[in-house]
């Protein structure tokens, strides 16, 4: 324990002072105004003569500015500060012969890699409840609505899925810096992996889904065959971490969605009964829908950090 | 203090330490000399418990690396080779991260006199504040000696110490290391002759994974200044002939041909007694033949004779 507590404080010390941290927090902060304050601006605009609009607090979050909401910008651009904050931990310390240095102390082997990813977890925390707590705040002057306790729970639970997608890449990153002792090899690797599951897993989807139940030149299509197209979509999908944050953070974020499904087979009863009922979930049933998304995304991040802990509990340290 | 039996450790197939045994007693000052490649790191990153051993033991006090790897750490301080550290961090703020590494207590004689006293045996007050990264490379390794002295270990393991150092440097890190010996036992790896001589009580040297001598220092000293080499050049010779003629000599042990010329020229190494001057009768010897002689001069016999001799390749 006494191990851990030094490199845990070592190394977020290392993240608060290192340049490439407080650049990309600078990044991302601006960004993260930017897209608020239009969010905001619009939403004044829209909901001004409204007598009581459902949840405008996280609209505020989830409500595209010029471009995108701060939930998509966390959701595409989050991954990058995992990946920065890991992808050189282990092999930077490799190259500088300051791993053995580290691991001859009276210390445990394990105590390094779980310093280390504590650290980073941390930085990772802090660094998007300050975000959070500053767009709220600033939201708060903008649209002038104090957030109910449901929008903070809510807040609240996007932030720890938020925490744990982030600490998904970040695994990653540790990973491929225990694999690769070449520090660009790492970066580089995390990248095209970063690029690949978020990027093209969709396009795969999509070939895959119309391979399985073509959509594409009949005049007439199925229903069925639409909604098993969608479906294998969905689950080809899902393969992409930023598809199961999403869908994880779907109805956290935005009460008024009753499923992260793009396509749902209705029968008449059903859509006079969704046509009815309008009001937003509650916490504990938006909470259901994305619970296997959810866990699936914890499950993936501890997954990979355990990966990475075993390979560097088992690997020869020459150098 | 520290017993090391049959220590083997194989990289894939290729052995880098052979089947080693050795005994080292509290408060003695070892050498650990070989040329590169040796297999001296590796023997000391197993003594210092990172380094796994393919099979054999090692003991310290009534500790074995396998079990009590942690008490086994705690006992030692190690510096490795060319001091390792992180540059962008000042000299206190890293001797407090050692410090708290180690788990050094906040109060009374713990952390902060440790530093304090770690900064004076190393001369390091002037530099404390100073990131690591601008000091130069002495300054590093004594940044590194006092990480290695830390937590006040009973054994302290240094991995070339000295090397990369200028004259001066050296000088001032021997210094230091002669101070630290008068207390704590101490293995010291270096391929410098003159600095085991200096500053151990015994030497080892190893030699692909073997150890191939291990005695006193005054006792490889006193061996090596026993005997003297002459080294002989001639010419219109073999060396069967010559060598029938010259050991006859009174005094000389050993004749060997270190290099034959194809043009006829044969160099010849004479191992003799150091209570004679041979290089009468040799000459005497030479001159009753009709060899030319081209050269003809006396070496006296050091510890590097005896290194090269037990370490040169086959």
């Amino acid at each position: 324990m006494r191990g851990l507590c030094a490199v845990y404080r070592k190394e977020l010390c290392d993240h608060f002072s290192s340049y490439r941290f407080i650049v990309l927090f600078a990044l991302i902060a601006m960004v993260s105004f930017i897209t608020s304050y239009m969010a905001g601006m619009h939403l004044r605009e829209n909901l001004g003569g409204l007598s009581r609009t459902k949840f405008p607090f996280l609209m505020l979050f989830s409500t595209p500015g010029a471009l995108f909401s701060m939930v998509q910008f966390v959701a595409f651009f989050g991954p990058l500060i995992g990946l920065v904050l890991g992808f050189d931990s282990i092999n930077r310390e490799r190259a500088h012969g300051t791993l053995i240095k580290l691991i001859s102390q009276p210390i445990y082997r394990d105590a390094v890699i779980n310093g280390k990813f504590l650290a980073a977890v941390a930085t990772i925390s802090i660094m998007l409840i300050s975000i959070v707590l500053v767009i709220s705040g600033f939201g708060l002057a903008i649209v002038g609505v104090v957030p109910g306790i449901d929008e903070i729970w809510r807040l609240l639970i996007y932030l720890v899925i938020s925490i744990f997608y982030i600490s998904f890449w970040l695994g990653v990153s540790m990973l491929f810096s225990i694999f690769f002792r070449n520090i660009a090899t790492s970066a580089l690797a995390s990248v095209a992996l970063w690029i690949f599951l978020s990027f093209f897993v969709s396009l795969g989807a999509d070939v895959v889904a119309n391979a399985v139940a073509p959509v594409g030149n009949q005049r007439e299509i199925r229903p069925e065959i639409l909604v098993k197209n969608a479906r294998v979509k969905d689950m080809v999908s899902l393969c992409s971490p930023m598809v199961l944050y999403s869908n994880a953070t779907a109805t956290i974020i935005d009460p008024m969605r009753k499923t992260t499904r793009s396509i749902t087979l209705m029968g008449p009863a059903e859509q006079i009964l969704a046509s009815r009922f309008q009001n937003p979930l509650r916490l504990g049933q938006s909470v259901i829908v994305v619970f296997p998304y959810m866990t699936a995304l914890i499950a993936l991040t501890l997954v990979c950090f355990a990966i990475s802990y075993f390979v560097f509990m088992l690997q020869e340290i020459r150098t | 203090m520290i017993h090391v039996e049959n220590l083997t450790k194989y990289y894939h197939d290729l052995c880098a330490v052979d089947t080693i045994n050795l005994e080292i007693e509290k408060g003695e000052v070892l050498g650990l000399l070989g040329p590169n490649g040796a297999g001296k790191t590796t023997t000391l990153r197993m003594l210092t418990g990172f380094l796994r051993p393919s099979s054999g033991t090692i003991r310290v006090k009534d500790y074995t690396i396998e079990e009590d790897a942690l008490k086994i750490k705690r006992l030692l301080g190690y510096l490795p080779e060319s001091a390792p550290l992180y540059h962008e961090m000042l000299v206190y703020d890293y001797l407090v991260y050692i410090a708290n590494i180690k788990g050094l207590e906040k109060t009374g004689n713990g952390k902060l006199s440790q530093i304090r006293n770690l900064a004076d045996l190393c001369g390091l007050n002037e530099v404390m504040h100073k990131p690591i990264g601008e000091l130069s490379k002495g300054y590093k390794q004594r940044v590194g000696l006092a990480h290695a002295m830390m937590n006040d270990p009973e054994i302290l393991v240094l991995d070339e110490p000295t090397s990369g150092l200028d004259p001066n440097q050296i000088a001032e890190i021997r210094q230091i290391i002669r101070r630290i010996g008068k207390e704590k036992t101490i293995i010291i790896s270096t391929h410098i002759l003159s600095e085991a001589e200096a500053a151990c009580d015994r030497i080892v040297i190893i030699n692909r994974g073997k150890i191939v001598a291990d005695d006193r220092t005054e006792s490889l000293k006193q061996t090596a200044s026993k005997e003297h080499f002459i080294h002989v050049s001639i010419r219109n010779a073999d060396f069967q002939s010559a060598r029938a003629q010259l050991e006859v000599i009174d005094g000389i042990s050993k004749v060997e041909c270190i290099q034959e010329d194809q043009d006829g020229m044969i160099d010849i190494r004479l191992t003799c007694n150091a209570s004679f001057d041979l290089r009468g009768p040799v000459y005497q010897t030479v001159k009753k033949t009709d060899w030319a002689l081209m050269e003809l001069h006396q070496e006296t016999r050091t510890l590097e004779n005896i290194f090269r001799e037990l370490t040169k390749e086959e």
